[in-house]
């Protein structure tokens, strides 16, 4: 009677969910055809709504604030100008998801250039010590692990970096990264086997 | 567990910096800027699709152009031309 009463609960909050998300996704639709026909202003709406995801995909390729901003600056202008393109067969924040990625690509290709100008002195003592440790020392603190992979990173091409961080930060499908990338599953498997073992040697050199 | 394999889990947990309040604003500021967006004409996308290959169209076409012009300022009208071509014919002994 319980278990019954408790799927039925279940079968209802489920339902109430799917409609949420359906009024959401109507609602952006209607939103993005008003801003489409002149409403210029409630792009600003559009803004709100996916500045959190954007600043979350965009952070994992760059931490310095200001620049973080000016790319994320970036990518929202990117999406008014190719606004017409899209075509709601995705959910908006996939397709600006997708419009961060390539932003992301973008400045990793800039930045290449002064990857050797920057070094060591950026990584911290606390992260420098766990690696060169031994034993069973667990997880580095969040912000450590961070400075290692980045400094890590510099050794890989920018398009290499990406498919390692989508597939191991943000815990993307191959499927997906290779949506996100216009590369095919393949092309993302190989990039990925590449980048770890560039990674590790990265690490190794770091650590001596 | 290796020690990317932790630095990967460490990572993973790093919570993303929030955008500065009045974010949108900026990006309204920058937008006010831009021309509004327009619709994508059939020329745009094969522009997209094909930059290269649109470029060497258009050269292919210049140059059958110019050596369509070249070719017909050295050649006056094609009357003048059956003209010289049955001068030249009768001259070599050909003829009647």
């Amino acid at each position: 009677m319980t278990g019954q009463a408790g799927r039925n609960l279940k079968r209802g909050d489920s339902a109430k969910w799917f409609g949420h998300i359906t009024d959401a996704v109507n609602d952006e639709i209607q939103l993005l055809e008003r801003i489409r026909n002149g409403a210029t202003d409630e792009f600003a709406e559009i803004v709100r709504r996916h500045q959190a995801r954007v600043f979350a995909v965009l952070s994992r390729y760059e931490r310095d604030a200001q620049r973080l901003e000016d790319l994320a600056q970036e990518t929202f202008v990117k999406a008014w100008r190719a606004l017409e393109q899209f075509d709601g067969r995705a959910p908006f924040e996939h397709w600006i998801s997708r419009i961060a990625v390539r932003a992301a690509i973008d400045h990793l290709r800039k930045r290449q250039r002064v990857r050797n100008e920057v070094g060591f002195d950026e990584v911290g003592e606390d992260a420098l010590d766990w690696l060169r440790a031994d034993g069973d020392e667990g997880e580095p603190e969040a912000g450590a692990a961070r400075e290692l992979l980045d400094l890590a990173m510099r050794e890989l091409a920018p398009a290499d970096r990406l498919v390692i961080t989508l597939q191991e930060i943000e815990g993307r499908s191959v499927k997906e990264i290779a949506g996100l990338m216009g590369i095919s599953g393949v092309a993302v498997r190989v990039r990925a086997l590449r980048a770890r073992m560039k990674l590790k040697s990265a690490l190794e050199k770091i650590k001596n | 567990m290796n020690k990317l394999e932790k630095l990967f889990a460490a990572a993973r947990r790093e919570n993303p910096p929030a955008p500065a309040e009045g974010f949108e604003f900026v990006v309204m500021q920058a937008i006010k800027h831009e021309p509004a967006p327009r619709a994508v004409t059939v020329f745009d996308q094969m522009n997209v699709c094909f930059p290269r290959l649109a470029g060497a169209a258009v050269v292919v076409i210049a140059l059958c152009v110019a050596g369509d012009w070249l070719a017909g300022s050295a050649q006056t009208n094609l009357t003048d031309g059956v003209a010289q071509l049955s001068q030249q014919w009768l001259m070599t002994g050909n003829g009647f």
